[in-house]
């Protein structure tokens, strides 16, 4: 009597959670995944210190150059001493500088948010929930135990079901999220971007300025001593390496800030159309650009870990 | 006719493409290390000059991106906060199950005394769990 009137329950439920798995789970997994390398790579300011940090670098130079007093340029002495490495410090009042850090900390929290709704744990129960089908069974009543089986399982069945709306409740809201936020995603991407690409130019320019002091000071001022030579060679070419792997680094940060401006337009484009084969796209390419972020992300770790 | 005032990206976009130039020039006179002549005071001219204009465009550019982005970054706030939220309501409604799970299993526990009285041990431990629920659900 008992089991028709479920039939049609365990039939709905079934295909509610089918339709789930293939349509849902695995597509927010790699949301998730994407979603927390990209906050890891936005969230690094150290590009921007660097370059703020000039400031005292050239002042070392400064005094560096103090020892060498000007050239003679036929009529005696020039007045002062060597010059210094000519790039130009970035000039940033505190406020300002508060506002663009708050660009890389809020696209990061904002990242961190889509990763954890997007993640299966984001509702949580408790192992007596998912368990109950085995616990009921240990139940006396009724005596069959073929009826009592598939009188849990229904049970089991509407259990799931209860949890069902939330999963679809959560992936609305995510959808929700990243539509309504995608504009403001796409100003501070774009800016972030071309802003950790400017700052990745101006840590190269630094870095051939310096090379260049170097050259000049070699050319005008020659070493007294074969080791003096070795160690200034040494220390020039060392510096632009320095630089040129944090430039390398600066501008693969701010090519995987822009692919993740892109991928997130195309999430609100595609997660709210339920068009199977535009989602299926858009999943490879979230996965393909996890990848180029994740190896972004180390590269720029190695090459500002002193920092 | 209005001027145009530029925004952020593009000072951005202007600065990154003098700096591109500045390395061509850059290299060029690398390449010419030692060489005094016209042409090369030429370049190194053009060089300062590249990169003076390359700065002058980022430091622009520094300036009105610390403005625009406040509006977006405010906007992006909230939406945060209400992902927090909706999380918060999504693990509040995860330990509302718990309790319905409780309840059913204490419900099977108490049929299951009918028929055997023993099964009753099980209940303070299942009532505890039920009490550790409610008490989740109350703090959260």
């Amino acid at each position: 009597m008992r089991s028709p009137a479920i039939r049609p329950i365990l039939k709905l439920s079934v295909c509610i959670l089918i339709s789930i798995s293939l349509n849902g789970c695995a597509n927010l997994e790699e949301i998730r995944d994407f979603s927390k390398q990209s906050a890891a790579i936005t969230a690094s300011t150290q590009a921007f210190d660097y370059e703020l940090q000039w400031k005292e670098r050239k002042a070392e130079y400064t005094s560096i150059s103090k020892n060498y007093p000007a050239k003679s340029d036929g009529n005696g002495l020039k007045a002062g001493s060597f010059d210094v490495p000519k790039a130009n410090t970035l000039e940033l009042n505190e406020a300002e500088i508060k506002s663009v850090r708050s660009v890389h900390t809020t696209l990061a929290n904002y990242m961190l948010a889509i990763s954890a709704l997007a993640d299966d744990s984001a509702i949580e129960t408790n192992s007596k929930v998912d368990e109950l089908v085995k616990d009921l069974n240990e139940f006396p009543l009724p005596a069959d135990e073929a009826e009592r089986k598939k009188r849990n399982e229904a049970y089991g069945a509407i259990l799931k079901l209860i949890k069902l709306p939330l999963e679809a409740w959560r992936q609305y809201e995510l959808r929700q999220v990243i539509i309504e936020a995608d504009p403001d995603i796409t100003t501070l991407t774009n800016l972030l971007s071309l802003q950790t690409a400017n700052m990745a130019h101006r840590i190269n320019t630094e870095g051939r300025e310096v090379d260049s002091w170097y050259a000049r000071r070699v050319s005008d001022y020659p070493a007294e001593s074969f080791v003096q030579a070795v160690e200034g060679d040494q220390a020039r070419k060392a510096r632009l390496t320095d630089t040129t792997e944090k430039y390398n680094a600066a501008i693969a940060s701010s090519e995987a800030i822009a692919k993740f401006g892109t991928i997130h337009h195309q999430m609100a484009e595609d997660l709210g159309t339920f068009n199977t084969r535009s989602v299926k796209t858009l999943i490879s390419n979230i996965k393909t650009a996890r990848l180029e972020v994740e190896k972004a992300r180390d590269q720029y770790k190695n090459a500002f870990k002193g920092e | 006719m209005a001027a145009h005032r530029l925004n952020a990206a593009e000072l951005f976009q202007i600065s990154n493409s003098y700096y591109l130039l500045y390395y061509q020039v850059d290299d060029e006179l690398k390449k010419n290390a030692g060489m005094h002549t016209p042409k090369i005071k030429d370049l190194e001219d053009k060089r300062e000059e590249l990169r003076n204009t390359a700065e002058t465009f980022s430091q622009l550019a520094m300036k009105e991106m610390a403005v625009t982005v406040k509006t977006p970054v405010a906007k992006l706030g909230n939406t945060i906060q209400e992902a927090a939220n909706t999380i918060h309501k999504l693990q509040l409604a995860g330990k509302i199950l718990d309790v319905v799970g409780d309840l059913v299993v204490i419900g099977g526990t108490l049929l299951e005394t009918l028929t055997n009285p023993a099964a009753a041990a099980k209940l303070p431990e299942q009532v505890s769990s039920l009490i550790e629920d409610l008490k989740e659900i109350k703090t959260a």
